[in-house]
């Protein structure tokens, strides 16, 4: 259908508004109270248009379009009654806009200068209403409110949740909840669609959620921004609401080919990014990929993307997360890829650095079968020959992917007794059904989740009492929250805030002599500064001591590659070593860091890998089709209060003479309700956002 | 969903109850009529606190059995007359207009009775009620023959939905009453602070969502405030009169339009009144009190000193048995000092000012 505004024929679709067909090809008229997604109201008349053969001027939003209509925006008519309404508008908006957190993104302040009026010949004065931060991630700045009733119409027809609407009071009328109430009691779902639709300052997000050095996607979007392989969270978590767990997982393999091993063992660092935590707890977002995995039957199998043949080969040293992950992308690339490993089984610090009871075989065996299915070859037990040998015998490209397998030891008085132990050997030997020999009590020194890993283990290798000491207090040690409380659980002694003197003992270990730590900070040159508590020392009896205090890669002196501390593989941005050809990723760059990191430096190494060998380096894949999300979420009395959900534990006594898996998995409810708690940040990034003038 | 149609109860005054005065008197009349509609769906708006009215809807179980009772919490509101308003109602959601009263079936207590008579309550300067039923169709001068008024007539306001200031002139031209309540002006009254008033209700009762409404009502109220307290500017009618032309056409529901024909009839029938606050600086019917003085009255006082206290400005010059005289650079026309003599003779003065000695000057009369 055609129609002609201002003299020029435009093309507009039947049904839709005058409005909308002149912004949709480029006319701008000015408008404030419409909205792209939300339903024509006509308060504003900033869009007044004359239209050929209808008398008085009319608001273009609520004209629909007929063929052959003839449209005049500039009109003396149009132009006088738009004028008059924004000097309106603004007669009750305060005056100034500096200081304004929307100052320079707002659509009235846009409009206004656009139009170029002042409200100087009405009376002025603005409505004054006390700024609101009292509700978590909004804040309510009704002063600079224009009633256009955008976030009205967002939160009750775009979402279905009703909770703002218009409120009478004594001092006029203002948006509100009903009675007053805080949003959290009204129900409220903090799906943020009444921030995206405001065209003024009056809703916000809270100081703090916006962030200046990110994306505006990623500070909308926590979760998936702090994800270091950027899992799109949301979407898989609606997934699980829903009870759709093969879409889930499919999404979750859109990046990251270990869903289970993640959802057992990863640090979560997304949900301390979480935005429910604002209103008290995170989502369990890590135990929810755990309970979808349990259900993945292969669906997302069959939209793999897969490469022609290059011809090219790869050699990937140490099968770890990063190794592997690397592996089975430049698999799917095309190219072939042989990864050597020492040990007699892949998997790295996921099967020898981990205990059991956190990470069992046969889950992590499900996950690497399906990465050797897609045609990675190995070489187990075997020793790689260096990196410069491999290139000779006929490998285009290197990977060293070896991680970080020697435990560190401290200088310690006695640490060369019988009876001593590092974390690595200890852990080791207990996964491979060779434990080594420990008495009745044992003490574990460090104070993160590894001095977990051997104290827990210790104590289901049949050890009396076991003992943890370390120099940070409770609030500063690195181990999680969770595993100070399970270790507590299974009897575990903590002594935080201890420094460790000696071990003591004739040729074997008897005790180590312990003092209280009154201080314990770095000082400006970040040198650790501990200062000790007088008349504080003891000596704790015990048959063994093992070493919990750090880990770095074995046998990179001898590769041939510029190292770091005699010991880390040095790469640059891409990821590459001193020698050409030679890629390195992982713990073996990076010092131990968590299972996600190596994953993600596994995906960044395959693309890099993949350039060098003449790819595209585009490894990413859309495993499931990407669905609009249904918007239209609906109400949820109780919503801000809902409580996150447990996973069950097995029996304290239990356990502790078992290596059986200690957490269980959610239950399809449970996990359904868990997910339903998630406020689906990213659904406000389907909104659509009005051009400002200045941008046609 | 199929065919509907609501029966509206609440007023659209809450002082002037017609609808649910009438429906509580005729409730079995318009429950019949309702049932002998032909629609789906019927529905039924009352007010929630109205006790009485509940309990004879309990009586009727047989009439109401097809019937959806929705309850509000308003005794009252201007939206109630707009069916655009009232149809929200069945959704749940508030009654906020969306455009002006086309085709929706909504229908009032009286249009259901379907008489040709309307109920009226009428009120006068001295705050006076009174409810009187006339032909609907009818002449002002009638109106003001049936009611116990006995002062000079100066105007006859016709409340939402009809918006009419009309003057003695207009006495004799027919109207149709549209609505249920109806103000009587005498001469004691001043129109720019009645004008006052009906605005500032008008923008209480706006419902906020389009800018003419809302923020024409407010202006209405804001300008007319402005000169009934001396600060008038010579441009304020013209600006008022640019604003009514728009709001006519540009708000998005009746109840702007209708505030609009309210100021635009003032104005064309009070013009001078009103423009005498501004460019006289006087409120002819004394009733402004920014324009007002008071003035002791030198042959009535007899000098007993009884209001200097009352005067909070310190304004009262005089004492014992002197005639006292109000300073009018500091009297701030409060009025409390009136009361306090008993003597009556202090006064409140419009435009003609009693003559008076400028200082205290030894009282004539003697202290009884
Ligand atoms: S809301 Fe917009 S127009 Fe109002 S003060 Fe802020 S920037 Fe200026
Ligand atoms: S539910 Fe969403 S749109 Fe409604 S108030 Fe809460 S955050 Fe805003
Ligand atoms: S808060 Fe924003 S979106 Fe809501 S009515 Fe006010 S200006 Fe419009
Ligand atoms: S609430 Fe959901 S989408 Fe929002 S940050 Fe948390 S997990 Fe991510
Ligand atoms: S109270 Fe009355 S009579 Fe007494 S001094 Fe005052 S004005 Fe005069
Ligand atoms: S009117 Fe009020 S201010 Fe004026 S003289 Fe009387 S008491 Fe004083």
């Amino acid at each position: 259908m055609k129609i002609i505004i201002d003299g020029k024929e435009i093309v507009a679709e039947v049904g839709t508004s005058v409005l909308r067909a002149a912004i949709d090809s480029g006319v701008f008229i000015p408008h404030l109270c419409d909205h792209p997604d939300l339903e024509a109201v006509g308060g504003c008349r900033l869009c007044s248009v004359e239209v050929e053969g209808i008398e008085e001027v009319v608001p273009s939003c609520k004209t629909i379009v007929q063929e052959g209509m003839v449209v005049k925006v500039n009109s003396p008519k149009a132009d006088k009654i738009r004028k008059m309404a924004m000097e309106l508008i603004l007669a009750s908006h305060p005056a100034e806009c500096t200081g304004c957190p929307k100052y320079g993104k707002c659509e009235l302040q846009s409009m206004y200068q656009y139009m170029g009026v002042g409200p100087e010949r009405w009376r002025m004065k603005s409505r004054t209403i006390a700024n609101d931060d009292s509700n978590p991630l909004i804040q309510h700045l009704f002063t600079r409110c224009v009633r256009c009733g955008r976030c009205i119409r967002a939160c009750r027809d775009l979402r279905g949740v009703k909770v703002l609407d218009f409120q009478r009071t004594k001092d006029g009328l203002r948006v509100g909840t009903d009675n007053g109430v805080s949003l959290k009691e009204a129900g409220c779902k903090f799906c943020g669609a009444c921030i995206e639709v405001c065209p003024t300052g009056s809703i916000m997000d809270a100081i703090g959620i916006i962030k200046e050095d990110v994306s505006y996607r990623d500070s909308v979007v926590p979760c998936t921004s702090a994800c270091p392989a950027s899992i799109d969270i949301p979407r898989y978590i609606r997934y699980i609401k829903d009870g759709d767990f093969a879409k889930a997982i499919a999404v979750v393999r859109e990046k990251v080919p270990f869903p289970k091993v993640l959802g057992s063992v990863c640090s979560h660092v997304c949900e301390d990014d979480c935005k429910r935590n604002e209103l008290g707890n995170p989502i369990s977002i890590c135990k929810l990929k755990r309970a979808a995995a349990v259900h993945d039957h292969g669906a997302w199998k069959k939209n793999v993307k897969r490469s022609n043949p290059t011809g090219k080969k790869v050699a990937v040293i140490g099968g770890g997360p990063a190794g592997l992950t690397a592996a089975y992308y430049l698999v799917k690339k095309g190219h072939v890829v042989t990864v050597i490993e020492e040990n007699e089984k892949v998997g790295g610090q996921c099967r020898y650095g981990i205990p059991a009871y956190r990470l069992p075989d046969e889950l992590l065996d499900n996950e690497i079968a399906d990465i050797l299915e897609e045609g990675v070859q190995l070489i187990t037990g075997a020793k790689a020959d260096t990196p410069k040998a491999l290139l000779e015998k006929g490998y285009d490209a290197v990977l060293v992917s070896c991680g970080t397998h020697q435990g560190t030891m401290l200088p310690l008085k006695g640490n060369d007794l019988e009876g001593v132990y590092v974390n690595t050997d200890f852990l080791k030997n207990a996964r491979l059904s060779a434990p080594l020999a420990i008495g009745e009590n044992v003490m574990v020194l460090g104070g993160g989740n590894v001095a977990y890993d051997c104290a827990r283990t210790a104590l289901r290798l049949g050890a009396k009492k076991v003992y943890i000491a370390c120099l940070e207090n409770t609030d500063q040690m690195t181990a999680t929250k969770d595993e100070i409380e399970e270790g507590q659980e299974e009897g575990v002694i903590l002594h935080s805030a201890h420094s460790f003197l000696r071990i003591v003992g004739d040729t074997k270990v008897e005790g180590v002599e312990l003092q209280k730590v009154d201080k314990f900070y770095f000082d400006e040159n970040r040198r650790p500064v501990i200062e000790l508590s007088e008349g504080t020392k003891e000596i704790i009896l015990v048959d063994n001591v093992i070493f919990a205090v750090g880990q770095k890669p074995a046998g990179t002196d001898t590769m041939g590659l510029e190292l770091i501390n005699n010991a880390y593989v040095k790469t640059n941005d891409n990821m590459e070593t001193s020698m050409e050809g030679v890629f390195a990723a992982g713990d073996v760059v990076t010092g131990t860091k968590s299972v996600i990191i190596a994953i993600e430096a596994g995906r960044k190494s395959a693309e890099e890998i993949d350039k060098y060998l003449g790819g595209n380096g585009d490894i990413s894949e859309q495993l499931v089709y990407k669905e609009s999300p249904n918007s239209y979420i609906g109400p949820c009395p109780g919503f801000g209060d809902l409580e996150r959900s447990k996973p069950k534990l097995l029996n304290s006594n239990i356990r502790k003479s078992s290596f059986e898996v200690v957490e269980k998995t959610f239950e399809v409810d449970t996990a359904k309700c868990e997910a339903s708690r998630c406020l689906q940040c990213d659904l406000r990034l389907n909104i659509t956002k009005p051009k400002l003038w200045n941008e046609y | 969903m199929g065919e509907y149609m609501i029966c509206n109860t609440i007023p659209i005054y809450q002082e002037a109850p017609v609808s649910s005065e009438l429906f509580k008197r005729d409730i079995s009349k318009i429950l019949k009529a309702i049932s002998e509609m032909q629609v789906d769906k019927k529905y039924l708006v009352v007010n929630e606190w109205n006790k009485e009215l509940m309990e004879l809807l309990e009586e009727q179980t047989d009439a109401c059995s097809n019937l959806e009772i929705i309850t509000v919490e308003a005794k009252g509101g201007f939206v109630f007359g707009n069916a655009t308003a009232v149809s929200k109602l069945i959704e749940g959601e508030k009654p906020i207009p969306s455009g002006m009263n086309e085709n929706i079936p909504v229908y009032s207590v009286e249009e259901l009775l379907g008489t040709d008579e309307k109920v009226e309550y009428i009120e006068n300067c001295s705050g006076k009620k009174e409810v009187h039923t006339f032909e609907k169709k009818i002449k002002p001068r009638d109106i003001l023959g049936k009611c116990d008024f006995h002062k000079k007539f100066k105007g006859m306001y016709f409340g939402y939905p009809m918006g009419l200031l009309l003057s003695s002139e207009q006495l004799d031209e027919e109207v149709e009453l549209l609505t249920d309540y109806v103000i009587i002006f005498s001469e004691d009254d001043c129109i720019l602070d009645s004008l006052v008033n009906i605005t500032e209700r008008y923008k209480n009762e706006s419902c906020g969502r389009c800018v003419f409404g809302y923020e024409g009502t407010t202006q209405f109220y804001m300008i007319l405030s402005d000169i009934a307290q001396k600060k008038g500017k010579n441009s304020d009618v013209e600006l008022l009169l640019g604003l009514c032309n728009e709001m006519q056409n540009q708000s998005l529901c009746d109840i702007g339009t209708v505030a609009a024909n309210t100021v635009v009839s003032a104005i064309h029938n009070f013009r001078e009144e009103i423009e005498d606050h501004i460019t006289k600086k006087i409120c002819k019917a004394s009733v402004c009190s920014k324009f007002t003085t008071y003035h002791i009255i030198a042959d009535k006082c007899t000098g007993c000193n009884e209001c200097e206290d009352t005067c909070d400005d310190d304004a009262i010059l005089g004492k014992k048995k002197f005639i006292h005289v109000i300073d009018q650079d500091e009297c701030v026309q409060c009025g409390a000092c009136v009361n306090a003599c008993d003597e009556g003779a202090i006064v409140k003065a419009g435009p003609i000012k009693p003559k008076g000695p400028k200082n205290p000057i030894p009282c004539k009369r003697e202290v009884k």
